[in-house]
């Protein structure tokens, strides 16, 4: 009895599933769009950009090579303002 | 160079695109254009992000179409599974999960002559989508494949990556959760018999 119920339970909910997931289907306007546009244009025009996963590299490299400047920058001028204080005590 | 390309396979017309013939990746467009469209409407609920993704997927898979390796895979498979990986790309960049409103959803519904029949009907097909936006991804993209696109086990485990007998057991365990979840509406209905 309980597994007929279940069965019919189950049978009721894939009929339900059926007949409220119909297919939805797309503008014709768009399908002939996006079609010249696979078949007309050249590469260039499907250029499109995509979020990636992952940082590139390159960036990373930039980033790390931008910050190694900017420290080198600031130990060179605190050294040579160093230098430059002991010269004017020694004057 | 144009070829025609008439009532050919959906590997022979592979054959073709994957040497830049773009009439015939025009055709493999045609061919499933309206599947994988209608597959994204379901798992964005809307038709805007629906337009824009399905573009991406065949825009992507132009792109790589020279890479692609002949695994056994149905055409359809590796479309289906771009536009996976787009879809899940655009939840997580975009956290529109929880914002996806019913509204958006045209559920299909049979004409009835009856309003009150059909009233019920479309409130218990809501209730069934809002049930299915609460499911984890897989068995959402499960259950849009078996009932909007209509393909087997089989199939869909070609696209899942999955063997025929986990997608039947995946399949199983998502009905009865899909039960479980609207149960009550389910038990109502036998009480009205």
């Amino acid at each position: 009895m309980g597994n007929k119920q279940h069965d019919f339970e189950i049978g009721y909910l894939e009929g339900r599933l059926r007949s409220a997931l119909q297919p939805v289907p797309p503008r014709a306007e768009f399908v002939n769009n996006l079609h010249k546009r696979l078949l007309n244009h050249g590469d260039d025009d499907l250029e499109i950009w995509e979020p990636s996963d992952t940082v590139s590299p390159w960036v990373l490299l930039g980033i790390v090579s931008g910050l190694v400047m900017v420290l080198g920058f600031l130990i060179f001028r605190h050294w040579q303002g160093k230098k430059i204080l002991q010269q004017v005590s020694v004057v | 160079m144009t070829a025609d390309v008439p009532e050919q396979t959906d590997q022979e017309v592979l054959a073709l695109a994957t040497q830049g013939n773009r009439e015939a990746f025009g055709k493999l467009y045609e061919r499933y254009v309206a599947q994988i469209y209608s597959y994204i409407y379901y798992r964005t609920g809307n038709r805007h992000d629906a337009e824009d993704l399905t573009a991406r997927v065949f825009m992507r898979a132009m792109h790589h179409i020279q890479d692609y390796k002949e695994r056994g895979l149905p055409v359809s498979a590796w479309l289906y599974r771009i536009a996976h990986n787009l879809v899940a790309n655009w939840h997580r960049d975009n956290s529109r999960k929880q914002e996806i409103s019913l509204d958006d959803f045209e559920i299909a519904h049979q004409h009835e002559d009856y309003p009150e029949t059909h009233l019920m009907q479309s409130e218990q097909s809501e209730m069934l989508i809002k049930a299915l936006q609460d499911l984890p991804s897989e068995r959402q993209q499960l259950i849009i494949l078996k009932f909007v696109e209509g393909l087997s086990n089989a199939e869909i485990g070609q696209i899942m990556g999955r063997t025929e007998g986990a997608i039947k057991s995946l399949y199983h365990r998502t009905l009865y959760g899909l039960r479980d979840v609207i149960g009550v509406e389910v038990s109502e209905i036998f009480n009205e018999d």
